[in-house]
């Protein structure tokens, strides 16, 4: 029985491979020495192989691929708590868009509810969200807003018509999305349009010298307790791209014509009530609502104190659209 | 979400400690043997010194995508300083190892190196956000013709 088992432990490992396997433990401190050494001199990416550079044919691609491999590694793939999901349903499709530095997690719930009224609903995940700080600090609005295009296009082969959704950044960029696509509603919750923080002016010359910077502590108390998942940290040269977005959004809000629902906080200290009362005022949808949650803060989906009423209100405005669109059409036949 | 590293924080500095530990010890073997009393105005001192200047602007910089231009405008000056106050400390010998020519090469470093990049990247012109939008969307185009 035992010369059997030995018979047979030595058919399936060859002498030759014992003799590498105690080789390759003997020198794996080594080996991991000489990794170490050349992740502090250059940090290579762990699955970048250095012949990969030495093979590249012309100098000036040697010299970029050996570059690509100093720069540091951090997450750009999101889990999957983070990413984008889409839940299939009616002809009715809705994109719902989270905010800056947060991600899909936040709005999930809120997504689930509206699919259960019977939408196709997509939760859409923006670049550089729901992955690392860094990744986020590399993306510029017009990658959002690529994004946003894109989930239109996306989900207008499956569905009829397009509701768009968004929450304080997400809002403000689905209003923009609004303005140059085929929408047939846009619902924007706290949607910054103008903000005046203050040292805003140094803020290009500081966000070249101070990478990131810390959430306030209540809205870090507020995101753990939620377990969204959020950023904690904020990269400065996003709240630039943040002001970029708004920037842009303002100069075109105006030719926004799909019937919109406008929607702020009575207690949101980040996007003051202006911010919803001029977009209410300055788009030329000729169906225009809008609506104030009572008790929530900015954190409209974390606080869901108003949650309920939230879905109410965005539900009914979207039947009532409907609704008029087919007496639209009834007539027109 | 930090960096994806296959090692744990601590592994570098402390690998650093033990080469800076090595260092030390054969500088001063080599004094022992050569019967000369060990002072800290010495090279092993200035080599552990520059080692660990380099890494913590190393691990300054290269932490962060965004503030990684600053890196090797870093370097440089770290470098340059250190020339700087290795010729200052050390007495004047009017040789090439005593680094009494220091003042120009740093000064190289400092100038070409250091604050003439930085100046050229905080002066860069970007391109207004607006025009940055065009670019993407060409119905933009359309709705400021129309104006």
């Amino acid at each position: 029985m035992r010369a059997n088992e030995m018979k047979s432990y030595q058919d399936s490992i060859s002498r030759k491979q014992v003799i590498k396997l105690f080789l390759s433990a003997f020198a794996e401190p080594y080996i991991a020495t000489v990794q170490w050494l050349r992740t502090l001199l250059f940090p290579f990416k762990p699955e970048q192989q250095i012949t990969s550079i030495i093979n590249d044919q012309t100098i000036i691609g040697g010299i970029t691929s050996f570059l690509s491999t100093i720069i540091p590694q951090f997450e750009t793939t999101p889990s999957p708590e983070t990413d984008s999901f889409t839940l299939r349903g009616g002809k009715t499709g809705i994109i719902i868009t989270h905010g800056f530095g947060s991600n899909p997690s936040e709005i999930a719930e809120f997504a689930r509810k509206l699919h259960e009224k019977g939408y196709t609903v997509m939760a859409l995940r923006l670049p550089g969200h729901g992955t690392s700080p860094d990744h986020f600090s590399l993306v510029r609005f017009e990658d959002w807003y690529i994004a946003i295009k894109n989930a239109i296009r996306e989900l207008n082969k499956e569905t009829e018509e397009i509701i768009l959704i968004g929450h304080s950044m997400g809002a403000t960029l689905s209003l923009l999305a609004s303005a140059f696509n085929p929408v047939s509603a846009v619902v924007t919750i706290c949607a910054p349009i103008e903000l005046h923080p203050p040292f805003y002016a140094l803020l290009p010359t500081v966000s070249n010298f101070v990478a990131k910077w810390p959430r306030t502590p209540s809205s870090l108390k507020k995101i753990r307790e939620a377990n969204v998942k959020s950023y904690q940290i904020v990269p400065l040269n996003m709240v630039i791209e943040l002001f970029n977005l708004m920037e842009v959004t303002r100069k075109f809000m105006h030719t926004v014509s799909s019937p919109a629902l406008v929607i702020a906080a009575k207690n949101d200290k980040v996007v003051p009530m202006e911010n919803a009362q001029r977009i209410y005022k300055t788009i030329s949808s000729p169906i225009k609502k809008m609506w104030i949650a009572p008790n929530s803060t900015h954190q409209v989906f974390i606080d869901k104190v108003d949650f309920d009423e939230l879905l109410d209100q965005i539900v009914s405005f979207i039947e009532s659209e409907r609704k008029k669109e087919e007496k639209l059409r009834e007539r027109e036949t | 979400m930090e960096h994806s590293t296959p090692y744990k924080w601590w592994v570098t500095p402390t690998n650093l400690l033990l080469i800076s530990a090595f260092l030390f010890i054969v500088d001063y073997a080599t004094k022992q043997a050569n019967g000369k009393p060990y002072t800290l105005n010495t090279w092993s001192v200035w080599s552990v010194l520059l080692i660990w200047l380099l890494f913590f602007v190393r691990e300054a910089m290269t932490r962060h995508p965004h503030t990684a231009w600053l890196f090797l405008p870093s370097v440089m000056l770290v470098i340059a300083l250190y020339l700087l106050i290795l010729d200052w400390v050390n007495e004047p010998n009017e040789g090439p190892l005593g680094l009494d020519f220091a003042l120009i090469p740093s000064s190289a470093l400092i100038i070409f190196g250091t604050l003439i990049p930085i100046v050229s990247k905080l002066g860069k012109k970007e391109p207004t956000p607006l025009r940055r939008f065009e670019q993407i969307e060409p119905l933009a185009h359309l709705e400021e013709e129309k104006k």
